[in-house]
């Protein structure tokens, strides 16, 4: 069970696909999925006949859902046998063009034949869309109310996460699409927006807040690559902004609307300025950088672990969850969050899965400390049991070096909190009324027909 | 969201197109009016001040707003739009238009649906020719007028009416004229 991979389109199990890849990641909006059926002759009548464009798309990895979305295109292609393979679909890419191209298209060949189908996530509609906005312009909102606006008219669901914010005002781009305000949104106010394995659209400002296996090499690590780099992190990042509200002008809101952070754990000594859109209040400059640094750190260090098709206890890998790593000769000992996740199985029904996991975002910037990752309950027990079995302590001129966030300081601390309201909320997702949810986890009694 | 070149908006992280300062300081050259502005870390010199006519020049470090709009793509080159300040601005009754003192809204020169206004107590013409004041108005020359003189008080003459002109009389003293 644990290496099923099963697909449904239109509530229909595909059957017989040869190959098949699912990806999913922090970093982009929407997740993909693409998978194939190859003939070795030319069947008299069309195969896999549920999978049309536009066709509702499902898939399960080891009985848990792992994908849902919708197919963008479909491509039959023949060729002759012993020819070079057949021609394979354009892949969809999660940052997505909004082009459909041409689908349903069907080419028969001489003797061999094969259909690729090539689907995005149920967030494909945020990329393929423009907003609605009647008007363009929303007064005093809070951060939530303006991602509702925006998706509102889509089949999408926001799991919200994040700490809510009041803004000044919001003003859309007219006939911008609705991931690219989203991405300001984001952008601005230090969100991450992405589609979790149901389909919905995830919006924090932290991880998934969910522990998973630790990831061990020798127990659970079958493959892994590490790699860190100084090249993108950066040691001082400045934000600059000014103040929107229309009482606040002229000097008090052009001049000094900056904050400065520095990353200890940065040898890059480089320095970054960035303009802040919308109200820059210290509290937004200081949350926009960071933000930055908390990016440019996951970007720097990056960890690729092949495992096993779902955790040990049988509950499936995802984004956002935390996992303890470690793997000694890189010196890993640290919690990090998985940050992208691929399935793929090919024609010897070998599922391949891949996570890539980064330093944890520091959570703490006012008044100088560091700390990795928000106050999640056991995040500090797992840090200092990783401590503990490193054993040694880490240099800043001899390998290894630290895989943790990074360490933040600002030389002009805050004195007043951040806006937050409705903190409970950090954990509660919306649903949308009358929406029929897939099942998160797989009845057994669907076996994997491909073996 | 990870990514770090994720999304055109990116873009934005430079300082280009139309820009927000306050007001430094204000020059004029052979080439008119330049002005320096000052921003968070940044103080723009020799922007050129967009005139069209109506212009100004506010003291020192006025806390006014400043539009530096930079010549296409092209940061090095920068004109500039003078604002007065936000709270001095004069609150215009609905269908009128003028021109105000840039820190008193009471003083201005208004074109209401009846006349032009001007909503000051004084008033005066180049060299005080015509001068409007709280004590009265003042001609500094002779005064030619095609129709009837009338008065609802008494008029007054250094010259009695029984005394025509000129013989008799003193002139009157007008006050001179003061910049």
């Amino acid at each position: 069970m644990e290496n099923d991979f099963i697909i449904f389109a239109n509530g229909v199990q595909i059957e017989n696909f040869t190959d098949a890849n699912i990806s999913r990641s922090k970093g982009e909006m929407t997740g993909t999925l693409n998978f194939s059926l190859f003939c070795s002759y030319v069947p008299g009548t069309p195969v896999m006949t549920q999978a049309l464009a536009g066709a509702e798309i499902m898939a399960y990895v080891g009985g848990n859902l792992a994908f849902v979305g919708k197919i963008d295109r479909r491509m039959g292609t023949g060729a002759r046998a012993g020819k070079p393979g057949t021609k394979n679909a354009e892949p969809s890419s999660g940052s997505g063009s909004g082009d459909a191209g041409v689908s349903g298209d069907v080419n028969i060949g001489p003797n061999e034949y094969t259909v690729s189908i090539t689907a995005r996530g149920q967030t494909k509609q945020l990329i393929d869309s423009s907003h609605k906005h009647p008007t363009g312009t929303m007064l005093r909102p809070t951060t939530r109310q303006v991602i509702d606006a925006l998706v509102e008219g889509t089949d999408v669901e926001v799991e919200w996460m994040a700490t809510e914010i009041n803004l000044d005002k919001v003003r859309f781009r007219d006939g911008a699409i609705i991931a690219d305000e989203l991405h300001r949104v984001g952008n601005e106010n230090a969100y991450f927006l992405y589609e979790t394995r149901d389909g919905n659209l995830r919006v924090t400002d932290d991880t998934g807040r969910a522990i998973g296996d630790p990831l061990v090499l020798g127990q659970n690590i079958l493959q892994f690559s590490a790699e860190i780099g100084e090249d993108v992190a950066r040691g001082e990042i400045r934000v600059k902004g000014q103040r929107t509200p229309n009482d606040v002008w002229g000097e008090a809101a052009v001049l000094d609307t900056q904050k400065t952070i520095t990353d200890a754990s940065s040898t890059n000594k480089a320095v970054v300025t960035l303009q802040h859109y919308g109200d820059g209040t210290p509290e937004a400059l200081e949350r926009r950088a960071k933000f930055e640094a908390n990016k440019r750190m996951a970007e720097s260090k990056s960890v690729n672990i092949e495992v096993f098709g779902v955790q040990a206890n049988g509950e499936p890998w995802d984004v956002g969850n935390i996992h303890y790593v470690e793997i000694p000769p890189e010196g890993i000992f640290d919690p990090m969050e998985c940050t992208s996740l691929s399935y793929v199985v090919d024609a010897s029904s070998t599922l391949k899965t891949t996570l890539t996991l980064s330093p944890l975002p520091s959570g703490g910037v006012s008044g100088g400390s560091s700390g990795a990752g928000f106050d999640m309950p056991g995040l500090d027990d797992i840090i200092s049991a990783g401590a503990s079995r490193r054993g040694l302590a880490l240099s800043s001129v001899e390998y290894p070096v630290s895989w943790g966030g990074p360490m933040l300081s600002i030389s002009n601390p805050l004195t007043s909190a951040f806006t937050l309201i409705n903190q409970l909320d950090r954990l509660k997702g919306l649903a949308k009324d009358g929406k029929a949810k897939p099942p998160k986890r797989l009845p057994a009694t669907f076996g994997n027909p491909r073996r | 969201m990870t990514t770090l070149n994720h999304f055109a908006d990116r873009n934005r992280d430079q300082q280009d197109g139309i820009e927000r300062h306050v007001f430094g300081e204000q020059e004029y050259t052979k080439g008119g009016a330049i002005v320096r502005v000052r921003g968070t870390g940044t103080q723009d010199e020799e922007a050129v001040v967009i005139n069209q006519g109506v212009s100004m020049h506010v003291p020192k470090d006025t806390n006014a707003e400043v539009y530096l709009i930079a010549n296409g793509s092209d940061t090095n080159s920068k004109f500039a739009m003078l604002s007065i300040p936000r709270d001095k601005q004069r609150q215009w009754s609905e269908g009128n238009n003028g021109i105000q003192k840039w820190d008193d809204p009471s003083r201005a020169l208004e074109f209401n649906t009846k006349r032009m206004y001007a909503d000051d107590d004084h008033f005066a013409t180049r060299g005080g020719m015509l001068e409007v004041t709280p004590e009265g108005v003042r001609i500094r020359g002779p005064l030619l007028v095609d129709g009837d003189i009338g008065s609802s008080g008494v008029f007054k003459s250094p010259n009695t009416p029984e005394t025509p002109l000129p013989a008799g009389g003193s002139a009157v003293e007008v006050p001179p004229f003061e910049e």
